[in-house]
């Protein structure tokens, strides 16, 4: 019979509720999209093989490495392959669509990085031709590319126009490999860069290592570094994770702020919800008044006014969490395909409903803590006032 | 009169407002016989809502003493009040008496949802107040649904369903035409001569007084 009676309550202000239980649902939605981008730079950053090696440039990685370390580095004990990489840049059409372009040796980068999964003939045909290029196969998927075609991109950092045939369209072996990048033949960039560019000619952005024994990491980093130390460019050595915390420290500034916003989001629906509990309950002042004449006391008028608040916080939570899976999916597709660097998977986190649904009821009673305090405050002969 | 169920003894009350006291009540003695049904006559802000506020432990007076049925209302901690008031006073007020989202039924099984009353016999309860006060053909209705003078009776049925002893009206006809207010008063008049109930009627209304067995003025604090 309580319970009846929250639930009409419910429906005194359809339009105060609605707008309470659509705000709740709103900052769920986006509380579960900020939540689920941060477990995916997680997941991306866990998801990384532990056996590789990242050497750059000691300063920055924007310096380049002279291309012949690679020798000096294969020979260090417990190197177990060396391959290398360099940005590529360039801007692709009017430059809307990024996606990440890397310039690499392909048969030693192949090889070191068996989660790019390429159908053997497509691996023969790239190989083949130093003209041509891979794509991930969500990256294929997004710009309607096939095997075969040919991509146009402006050069940025090696200027001029280039063209690529994609020979193939890799796909990652598990669901946190990156499928939106394209691969491009090294010394088809240093080719051109021999008469246009000598400076950075036979440089290389870093080096992939792979260590026989992922254990000896510490190791064989400092062995690295102390190998060209002293030389005209030192380096530093550190595993693919640490690298790419450091190659996106903004991005991971980025990330910290995200996680901050998920919080802050909550404490602002916590006072949404508050704000039209303690207008209902202001409302219904004299209507308590009459429930005390009654003998109502703490624990009745608490299920009133909680249950109301709950029931406001959750529906809204519930409608969030549904709008949230489709959400993903679109904001999803968006990350990945446009920051796959960053983000190669974007999957709602399974705890995720959950968490969502429990903070949405944690914020309904806490929503109506004050305006129940004050319904118990009031006394009966104030709220009885002016009836009579 | 030792067998009094009503007894104030030298009541003063006033309230504050921005620290000036407003004196309402002063040395009020007054005494209510079992059974007795006594209408308070006054203007408007003579204190009539006040003393029923003190009867029934809304409020505690500054200096005095109110007993009912030989407890001391104004040394009852919350708790305890409340529940003894629940058994003992009913209400009835001048308007918006009853939940609007709930029916007549509702509101009446109100008071019942604080005992241990099983459904069935809340359901039972229930019947039989609104019976008696003529609603027994209403029960599903909603407050916005019924006169002023049936949501009256509403509300009278609620304040006599836990079968307190004792009935305060405050102003209960105030707002009623005077065809309505006649029926409550004989509703009222009834619920004393059949069922017993010592009524305390606190009105402006000489015509409503009138229904009383004793009518008791109030002139600025003090009964005359
Ligand atoms: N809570 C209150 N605070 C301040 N003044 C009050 C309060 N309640 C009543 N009063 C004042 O006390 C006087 C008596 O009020 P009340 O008992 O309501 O009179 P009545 O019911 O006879 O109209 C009035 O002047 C009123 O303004
Ligand atoms: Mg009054």
């Amino acid at each position: 019979m309580l319970l009846r009676y929250v639930i009409r309550n419910l429906a005194r202000h359809p339009l105060r509720a609605t707008l309470t239980v659509l705000t709740m649902s709103i900052i769920i939605l986006a509380f579960g999209l900020l939540r689920t981008t941060v477990a995916a730079w997680y997941a991306e950053s866990l998801g990384t093989p532990p056996d590789r090696l990242r050497t750059r440039h000691a300063v920055s990685i924007s310096f380049q490495l002279p291309v012949t370390y690679q020798q000096r580095i294969a020979i260090i004990p417990g190197v177990s392959g060396v391959s290398y990489a360099n940005w590529f840049g360039g801007r692709w059409k009017d430059g809307k669509a990024f996606f990440p372009r890397y310039a690499v040796e392909p048969d030693s980068y192949l090889e070191l990085h068996p989660e790019i999964q390429l159908p053997p003939p497509q691996r023969e045909a790239f190989l083949r031709d130093r003209r041509a290029c891979i794509v991930g196969r969500k990256l294929a998927a997004k710009l309607g590319w096939r095997v075969g075609d040919i991509v146009r991109l402006q050069g940025s950092l090696y200027p001029g126009n280039w063209e690529f045939t994609i020979r193939g369209i890799y796909t990652g072996t598990s669901q946190t490999t990156d499928e939106g990048s394209m691969y491009l033949h090294w010394v088809a960039m240093d080719e051109r860069r021999r008469i246009e560019d000598q400076a950075r000619a036979g440089t290389v952005g870093w080096f992939v290592v792979r260590m026989a024994n992922p254990e000896q990491a510490a190791q064989i980093s400092t062995t690295i570094d102390q190998t060209f130390a002293n030389s005209i460019a030192e380096t530093r050595t550190e595993t693919e994770q640490a690298f790419r915390a450091n190659m996106a420290t903004m991005s991971g500034a980025v990330i910290r702020v995200i996680e901050i916003m998920s919080v802050l989001i909550l404490g602002i629906s916590l006072l949404v919800v508050a704000n039209a509990m303690a207008m209902t309950v202001r409302e219904r002042h004299h209507e308590y008044g009459i429930l005390k004449t009654l003998g109502f006391r703490a624990p009745h008028l608490g299920f009133l006014i909680f249950g109301e608040s709950v029931c406001l916080a959750l529906f809204g939570g519930i409608l969030g969490v549904v709008l949230l899976y489709p959400a993903s999916k679109g904001f999803g597709m968006f990350l990945t395909s446009n920051l796959g660097g960053f983000f190669a998977t974007f999957t709602l986190p399974a705890q995720l409903p959950v968490l969502a649904v429990s903070l949405s009821v944690g914020i309904g009673l806490l929503g109506a803590i004050i305006p129940f305090l004050l319904c118990l405050r009031s006394r009966i002969r104030d709220e009885l006032r002016h009836m009579g | 009169m030792t067998s009094s169920i009503i007894d104030v003894q030298k009541v003063s009350h006033s309230y504050f407002r921005d620290d000036i006291e407003i004196p309402v009540l002063k040395q009020l003695t007054l005494s209510i016989a079992p059974e007795s049904f006594v209408a308070l006559l006054g203007p408007s802000g003579s204190g009539k809502t006040t003393i029923l506020n003190l009867l029934a432990g809304f409020d505690r007076p500054m200096h005095g003493r109110v007993s009912i049925n030989e407890t001391n209302v104004s040394r009852l901690p919350e708790r305890q009040l409340a529940r003894w008031r629940a058994k003992t006073i009913g209400f009835i007020f001048q308007f918006y008496n009853l939940i609007p989202v709930l029916t007549a039924a509702e509101n009446v099984e109100l008071p019942l949802l604080l005992t241990s009353l099983s459904r069935a016999q809340r359901v039972k309860h229930v019947a039989t107040a609104l019976r008696l006060v003529g609603l027994g053909d209403r029960m599903t209705h909603y407050p916005r649904q019924l006169s002023g003078g049936q949501e009256q009776r509403v509300a009278i049925a609620r304040a006599i369903v836990m079968d307190p002893v004792i009935l305060l009206a405050d102003e209960p006809t105030g707002n009623l035409d005077s065809e309505a207010a006649e029926e409550i008063m004989t509703l009222l008049q009834r619920l004393n001569t059949e069922q017993g109930k010592t009524i305390v009627l606190v009105t402006h209304d000489l015509e409503a007084a009138q229904r009383a067995t004793t009518i008791c003025k109030l002139q600025k604090g003090r009964l005359e």
